[in-house]
């Protein structure tokens, strides 16, 4: 079935632009080109959509509109904002509801190769509501105690950018929502930023002082059902696992850049479980004996209930949200390196190393 | 003589006698008097003169007392110490000698216009001169003359302030209406340009659409006629079709198809290579403006360079080329962004009027080199210019100090670098530098901004 795809921009001429761009992939998307934010609305109520690419600015509903409205009623959607600069109000207000944010004038190849790429994961995953678990999600749970330091951080008059820097990197949930938005050019032009205590640095106190007290950083206590004991094993490995990849890239010599990517790699390794653990939260019952949590037991848990990995969830979330391709690619490929694009990069390596010593507790898949 | 008779003048004699006495006891009653009411006013004067000995000694202004020639007769501790004299040392010294050449003749005429009659002067006379201290260093002073006449005599009451310290502040405070100004031109500069920015880069989306839609719909279209011909070939052989093979070259000739097989794709490509250049000067535009960024913000420093070359190319492109040899593990340096930018942009554009003022028939060089420490980033830039005079080196730092024609520049450039680099950023910027072969300017900034660290400092 080809994917549908809906374009929306109040400006003809881009419309068309696009509309003859694309036209090339009209056998493989289905398209429709919109010329607002009413008329994407209606299309929205009639037909289902796997992909939204809208302009911010628009008369009447304006992006932000629109894909608050389309992450309520098609949360399985891709969204994608295309725009030139928008006001800074505005932009908050697409946080959460769309999943990136390209500006104007972007390379439509490149935005034909992310769609496509995220369509493509988001086939691995077999279960619809898996997909829409994946799509759907804002934010990932963080621990009680980062939220409250990193409040701490950015309030008052002693607010420190370095000490919010610091627990924005050890912390997952964090450390991948802030990647998304600097990677992407929601405060700025966006660019290629790898570390989250960077990426925290180039937003500045000013944009992470209003993301923390707008609530787009959300405790785990959030999700009720969310059984705590897997999700305080999931965190722990992802700290294990983010020591060790660093570990690893350091001794294979890496450059800098890379040991960081190795480090964020093994910090996301398993985004998937958090996401299934607080979407699924009844996938689990019955593991966790007294506290103890066996990863070998989730990940087979994972495995019968949904039919794929929680490396294809970890995968899919990683691009959907525009995260450095190779952290993407060392999340989605770590079990299965051989059918990687690129086996021998140096993050799937260091993150392959981690495993072998043992970091996330999984059996080694057979040779 | 009778005995009365002798008792009469004895009796007169006494009378006069206590008569004298009554008059002597009554004239050295008055002279004790009169000379207590000496003695008072004696140390009333003493009193007096000593409060004004006091008085003029202490008076924090400088206070001269000349002849008419302007020999000075009486000087002040505090004329002492303006002028840097020892005591006692101004005495017979000329006044006119104590001020710079051009204010001799202005310090004479403000005496000449003096007339003894009129005694008082208002503040508002005070005038601002150029005075010399003992090592004949030139400071600026005010200065002001009653005159009077004493024992017929022309005499001239001089008084003067030091004002170096009001000149610096007065100074400073231009410097930094300057810095502000410059500020506030540069910012809504930026929102101007980050509007325009907004406004190009949509239509910019759409032709660069379009030009691609052609470059491969005309690719499409090649194949297309390549299958035409093989037909017309084909239709050759058969007379039958003669009229129409016939017209068909004839309009093929005539739209000229042989170039435009060739000139189509490589119009479109260079319509896509324009676009690809406005589409890079404008994003740099948006990212050099940074409107509203008025925080500490990391940014990487290679690309705020390959930026504001961009920006800057106008500047520089007729007079030098420019190379750049970035240190890729550079850290995110965290800084004012606006601020640094223009920094560089102020350091590459002095660079190419130093290469221009070298003159010359080929291009100049500039050069600019990153490279980092575990502590630091450091910029270098260099060029083949004509290098800095020995004699100007000191002073280049200095507001308003300028070589530059009118117009050029104001000469506040390199000194809000100085202050922006110093100030703002806790770094440095230095300079080495020769005649005829070239100058470098080096920044450094901290890598990483520790507000600990700050707060010790």
């Amino acid at each position: 079935m080809s994917a549908r795809v809906i374009f929306v921009d109040d400006e003809p001429n881009i419309l068309r632009g696009l509309q003859r761009t694309f036209r090339r992939l009209r056998n493989e998307w289905d398209m429709d080109f919109l010329d607002g934010g009413e008329a994407a609305l209606s299309h929205l109520s009639e037909n289902p959509v796997d992909v939204i690419v809208s302009d911010m600015r628009m008369p009447g509903v304006d992006g932000a509109q629109l894909m608050t409205e389309a992450a309520r009623t098609h949360p399985e959607s891709l969204r994608i904002i295309l725009s030139g600069e928008a006001d800074r109000e505005m932009t908050f207000r697409t946080v959460g509801v769309s999943h990136q944010f390209l500006p104007k004038p972007c390379n439509t190849d490149s935005l034909c190769e992310k769609i496509q790429r995220s369509l493509a994961a988001k086939s691995k995953l077999p279960r619809a509501d898996l997909q829409l678990a994946v799509s759907g999600t804002a934010c990932l749970p963080v621990s009680e105690e980062a939220l409250q330091s990193l409040k701490v951080a950015v309030e008052g008059d002693s607010s420190s950018l370095e000490d919010a820097a610091d627990i924005f990197a050890s912390e997952p949930g964090l450390a991948a929502k802030i990647l998304q938005l600097a990677n992407s050019a929601y405060f700025g032009i966006g660019q290629s930023v790898n570390s989250p205590a960077e990426a925290v640095r180039l937003l500045g106190i000013d944009i992470i002082r209003p993301l923390v007290d707008k609530g787009c950083f959300q405790p785990m206590s959030a999700t009720p059902a969310l059984n705590s004991a897997v999700f305080g094993n999931t965190l722990a490995q992802a700290k294990t696992m983010a020591t060790l990849a660093q570990k690893a890239a350091s001794e294979a010599q890496a450059s800098p850049a890379e040991i960081e990517l190795a480090r964020v790699a093994g910090l996301l390794h398993n985004i998937g479980r958090l996401v299934i653990c607080t979407n699924f939260p009844n996938c689990y019952t019955g593991l966790e004996s007294g506290g103890a949590v066996d990863p070998a037991a989730l990940s087979q848990q994972e495995d019968q209930a949904f039919n794929c990995t929680q490396d294809d969830v970890g995968g899919y979330l990683a691009l959907l949200w525009g995260l450095p391709d190779p952290v993407s690619s060392a999340i989605a490929y770590q079990t299965t390196p051989g059918t990687a694009p690129d086996p021998r990069d140096t993050v799937l390596l260091a993150l392959q190393a981690a495993r072998q010593a043992g970091g996330d507790g999984r059996k080694e898949a057979a040779a | 003589m009778d005995i009365g008779t002798l008792e009469k003048r004895l009796a007169r004699e006494k009378a006069a006698r206590s008569e004298a006495e009554a008059l002597l006891e009554a004239k050295s009653r008055e002279l004790y008097l009169s000379n207590k009411e000496l003695l008072k006013a004696s140390q009333t004067l003493i009193g007096q003169s000593q409060q004004l000995n006091a008085i003029f000694d202490q008076a924090l202004t400088v206070i001269l007392l000349t002849d008419g020639d302007g020999k000075i007769q009486r000087a002040n501790r505090s004329a002492e110490m303006t002028f840097g004299r020892e005591p006692g040392e101004l005495k017979s010294t000329n006044l006119y000698d104590l001020l710079d050449q051009s204010s001799r003749e202005a310090a004479v005429a403000l005496e000449r216009q003096r007339d003894p009659a009129k005694k008082f002067m208002t503040v508002g006379d005070m005038q601002e001169m150029v005075g010399l201290r003992a090592d004949g260093t030139p400071f600026p002073l005010e200065l002001a003359v009653s005159v009077f006449e004493l024992e017929g005599k022309r005499h001239g009451v001089w008084i003067s302030r030091d004002i170096t310290a009001r000149k610096e502040a007065q100074e400073k405070q231009l410097r930094l209406e300057q810095e502000l100004r410059q500020s506030q031109k540069l910012e809504s500069l930026g929102t101007l340009a980050s509007g325009i920015a907004h406004e190009i880069n949509t239509p910019i989306q759409y032709i660069n659409d379009n030009a691609h839609f052609l470059k491969e719909s005309f690719s499409d279209l090649m194949s297309v006629l390549q299958a035409y011909d093989v037909l017309l070939q084909k239709a050759d052989t058969d007379d039958q079709y003669k009229e129409q093979t016939g017209a068909v070259r004839a309009n093929a000739e005539a739209a000229d198809v042989d170039f435009l097989k060739e000139e189509i794709p490589s119009s479109i490509d260079q319509t896509l290579d324009g676009i690809e250049r406005i589409s890079k000067i404008v994003t740099a535009v948006k990212e050099f403006s940074h409107p509203g960024t008025t925080e500490m913000t990391a940014i990487d420093l290679n690309q705020a360079i390959e930026t504001t070359l961009s920006v800057t190319r106008n500047e520089w492109k007729y007079v030098a080329e420019t190379t750049t040899d970035f240190d890729a593990g550079l850290p995110m340096v965290p800084c004012l962004p606006g601020d640094i930018n223009q920094v560089i942009m102020n350091l590459i554009v002095n660079a190419a009027h130093a290469i221009e003022s070298k003159g010359g028939e080929s291009l100049g060089k500039i050069a600019i080199k990153t490279s980092h420490s575990d502590s630091q980033v450091t910029i270098a830039i260099t060029d083949n210019g004509c290098g800095i005079p020995e004699a100007n080196q000191g002073q280049i730092f200095d507001p308003f100090f300028t070589t530059k024609g009118v117009g050029k520049g104001t000469g506040q450039g390199l000194s809000i670098a100085f202050n922006i680099v110093s100030q703002k950023h806790d770094g440095t910027l230095s300079f080495t530098t020769e005649e005829g072969v070239g100058t470098t300017f080096t920044i450094t900034l901290p890598a990483v901004r520790t507000p600990e660290v700050k707060e010790a400092v």
